[in-house]
């Protein structure tokens, strides 16, 4: 739903007698290039609405012989823009923090029309003013948040031939309101407009946009290496993958935990990138600011690292595709996260995910995983063929045992043998507690969440994949489990410009012949049940991710394009 | 945990001792040999399946110095790489052994004497107990000496877990002395070991229906699933009054295995009705899924 724009269409008359008198304490040169302001601590009301009020005292421009006058429209669009967290010029400090420079991308304008001789503006602004400013002349404060206290009110009289303001946020979903006054040159108000302003929210990215760059730390140590699953991004992806050397990360390969990328997008084509970054703060810890932070992109934290869990490891922080639940649509999708009586993702960083407004958080209960990631039992994959556009995958335990039981008992499973126990597929079916075990997590935890999904994200049976799983318990872990099988279901999905969508899974390594993916049954399960438009890639992961309590997804991370206007499209939210 | 260890370690060396009573568990030294020629799998692939199958060697100090001695003449650099393999960290956090070093059997020699070699520290002896299974080596009399005097907790956690693979009888001898162990942790991982050796972990059938009277919650929740694993019958009273425990998971851990245990009596017990009503919504889910059956 877009914000309505109330046009006064004003015809600037130079003989229009005023109608009331203006106190003109507010002062102003009126020379064209200085401006006046007043301080004030104003707050602002729950209205963000950019219908224009009529003030007292406009001037009747109806009246009289107005031909000769020129007609001009006292309207403007809202102001749709995007935090200035960047350091566009380089030098170490917040673009917010400084006044505008050359290079500086990150305002919004807004367009003052020319005006006759001796016309001025008055502006004046209310809301969330201590994260809205307006600048005139560029290097002018007009109002809003200022060095240390707030501006509330400016007036200047604009160049001629047209000026323009320009709109600053210092937040992500910042929302202010701007009232620009028109006055004559006696000081009649001519017209008034309200203008809302409001800074993007900080947008987290989905499975369906396409995908810009992916980063995977590239390891080759004695306990294990990625150089298959390295080759494989880089041929599927080319100069939109970096292999990022593991020695400058304390072999930290958790790239996918380390940091989060977002978006925020202005109506005026600005595009700020947020990492966050997380307090996990393990050998890749740098990385954001190393290798990422620059202009258009920012770095910022939510948490205090002494109160890190494993759950603010953004493996634990995914987003749905688009949705429409119970009528209600949400083209940026829903934000997922693991949490669950209060032991989860944290409270800081969720919220300020729930404060983006756009994207409606849910929890999840991820207290059964001993990693306890959102990632490591449920997926999207893009399907062009389905009514939603995309499928939701979740761990299926029932699935894996029909799976085996169609499988000769005998078969040998060379890696399952030594890491994990199993030596055959008959070992699998015959260990009752891992039967046991499988068959609770299922009750328990699976289905309960697949309820919730299609509860909270308005899904039919025909758009969830039940992907064949199977779960152990790790050691030292409590009691809680990570993947037996290699998890397919901790994918990455890869949308590419030329019109191909890339699907990286583990390897599951389901079968004798390690060199024989065909032979493998998993691999022909996760092929027949994904959409056929997918191109798939199973890498190799199993040292270095598997062993490690994690999987390709966790291994991976990708900047995406954003698809939608919010701004169009997401402003009857929440 | 000091003054529990004279205690333990004589139980220790009596399981020992009764090992000692069996010929059979001695590897014979041709098969020793037989491995020696095996090259390491040094290039990332998987080696060729080996089962577990190798038979315990009960005297395994001793084995262990021959063996490095063995090695160091045949596979000088790959005892090196082994003795310095890092524990890496894991997604989870905690650091682990992996690779195709640690996929031989001949690593189990070498890691078991990093593990009594004096300098490491706790996350990495913990990580080379946590890899012992994984060489496909025997490891099974020294970790079921190891756990009565090893000092750190969660080492001996890692060894009840390595232990669920070990061989009888040294696997249930370790994970006797792990049910007694002053850490919670430690007494809950052995119940679990315990609970997934369906072939042989009724022996300790007794002390894990005892656990179900722990103090720790997490302990109770062990031996309830480990009991329901192993139908134990016996334990059918116990998990009864545990359906009424103030903790949730006791109660769901406690349904579900008198479900496994011994289901007539659980569909006549009235404490099925109340669970339906559960304000736990797992209890009550799982309470509703039973009665409908």
């Amino acid at each position: 739903m877009r914000p309505r724009t109330v046009r006064w269409l004003v015809v600037l008359g130079l003989a229009a007698a005023p109608t009331a008198c203006k106190d003109d304490d507010a002062g102003g040169s009126g020379d064209g290039t200085e401006g006046s302001k007043n301080t004030t601590s104003d707050g602002f009301g729950s209205e963000t609405t950019s219908a224009v009020e009529a003030t007292t005292g406009v001037a009747d421009t109806s009246a009289g012989d107005t031909s000769d006058m020129p007609e001009i429209e006292w309207s403007f669009e809202p102001v749709f823009g995007v935090i200035n967290d960047d350091d566009d010029d380089e030098n170490g400090a917040r673009d917010w923090l400084q006044v505008i420079f050359d290079g500086e991308d990150d305002h919004a304008v807004i367009p003052i029309p020319a005006l006759p001789e001796g016309h001025r503006v008055r502006l004046a602004i209310t809301g969330d003013v201590d994260h809205a400013r307006v600048w005139h002349e560029r290097d002018q404060l007009a109002v809003g948040s200022g060095d240390g206290e707030v501006v509330a009110n400016y007036e200047f009289t604009p160049a001629p031939g047209g000026d323009e303001l320009q709109v600053e946020f210092g937040i992500d979903n910042a929302r202010a309101l701007l009232t620009l006054a028109l006055d004559d040159a006696d000081g009649n108000e001519l017209a008034s407009a309200d203008v809302e302003l409001r800074s993007s929210p900080m947008v987290l990215n989905h499975h369906l946009q396409p995908t810009e760059h992916v980063w995977v730390v590239a390891v080759d140590a004695a306990w294990g290496n990625n150089n298959a699953m390295i080759d494989a991004f880089a041929a599927a992806l080319g100069d939109r993958f970096t292999a990022v050397p593991s020695q400058q990360y304390q072999e930290d390969v958790w790239i996918q935990d380390e940091i989060q990328f977002a978006t925020g997008m202005g109506s005026q084509g600005q595009r700020i990138n947020t990492v966050i970054d997380s307090i996990r703060d393990r050998g890749l810890d740098p990385f954001a600011e190393e290798a990422l932070e620059r202009p258009g992109f920012n770095v910022r934290t939510w948490g205090n690292p002494a109160d890190v869990t494993t759950w603010d490891s953004f493996g634990n922080l995914e987003n749905t595709p688009p949705l429409t639940v119970d009528g209600v649509e949400y083209p940026l999708g829903r934000i997922y996260y693991g949490k669950m009586n209060n032991a989860g993702l944290h409270d800081d960083l969720a919220a300020q995910l729930a404060a983006q407004d756009v994207q409606a958080p849910i929890e999840r209960d991820t207290l059964w995983l001993c990693v306890g990631h959102v990632d490591e039992y449920e997926s999207f994959v893009p399907d062009p063929g389905s009514p939603k556009g995309f499928r939701y995958v979740i761990s299926d335990v029932p699935a894996a045992w029909e799976l085996l039981e169609g499988l000769d008992p005998d078969l040998q499973l060379t890696r399952f043998a030594q890491d994990h126990g199993h030596a055959t597929v008959g070992e699998i079916l015959g260990d009752v507690a891992l039967r046991n075990l499988n068959d609770d997590l299922q009750a328990d935890e699976l289905d309960p969440l697949r309820e919730q999904a299609i509860v909270e994200w308005g899904l039919e049976p025909s758009d969830i994949i039940l992907l064949p799983s199977l779960f152990e318990e790790i050691t030292g872990c409590g009691g809680d489990v990570a993947a037996l099988v290699p998890g397919m279901v901790n994918l990455i999905v890869a949308p590419v410009d030329d019109g191909e969508t890339h699907v990286f899974a583990a390897d599951p390594f389901f079968r004798t012949d390690v060199d024989d993916q065909a032979s493998d049954p998993f691999i022909q399960s996760f092929e027949d049940l994904l959409p056929p438009s997918l191109t798939h890639h199973f890498v190799d992961d199993w040292d270095v991710y598997h062993l490690g309590l994690g999987e390709v997804h966790c291994g991976t991370n990708m900047t995406q394009t954003p698809t939608v206007n919010w701004w169009e499209t997401a402003l009857h939210l929440p | 945990m000091i003054h529990s260890i004279p205690k333990l370690m004589l139980t220790a060396l009596a399981f020992a001792a009764c090992a000692n009573a069996s010929d059979e568990s001695q590897e014979p030294r041709g098969a020793l040999e037989a491995r020696i020629d095996r090259a390491p799998a040094s290039d990332g692939n998987v080696a060729p399946t080996r089962v577990t199958s190798t038979p315990a060697i009960r005297d395994w100090r001793p084995w262990v110095d021959a063996e490095l001695v063995r090695l160091r003449g045949l596979r000088g650099p790959w005892v090196d790489e082994v003795m310095t393999l890092p524990a890496r960290s894991t997604r989870a956090g905690f650091a682990r052994m992996t690779g195709p070093l640690v996929r031989d059997p001949d690593a189990a020699p070498v890691l078991l004497h990093r593990l009594i070699s004096a300098g490491e520290p706790v996350e990495v002896r913990a990580a080379i107990v946590d890899a012992l299974p994984r060489t496909g080596g025997d490891f099974s009399a020294a970790l079921a000496e190891l756990i009565a005097i090893e000092p750190d907790p969660r080492v001996r956690e890692m060894i009840c877990g390595a232990l669920q693979r070990a061989q009888a009888p040294f696997a249930n001898a370790g994970l006797a002395i792990g049910l007694r162990d002053p850490s919670p942790a430690v007494r809950a991982e052995a119940l679990r070991s315990l609970g997934a050796r369906t072939g042989d972990g009724t022996e300790l059938a007794s002390e894990i229906l005892a656990a179900l009277g722990d103090t720790e919650t997490t302990v109770q929740i062990a031996a309830a699933r480990a009991l329901g694993n192993l139908q134990v019958a016996a334990a059918a009273d116990a998990l009864v009054a545990r359906l009424s425990s103030p903790d949730a998971e006791v109660r769901r851990h406690s349904l579900r295995a008198l479900a496994r245990v011994d289901p007539p009596r659980l569909r006549g017990l009235p404490q099925l009705e109340t669970l339906r009503d559960d304000p736990d919504p797992k209890v009550a889910r799982l309470a509703n899924e039973l009665a409908a059956k």
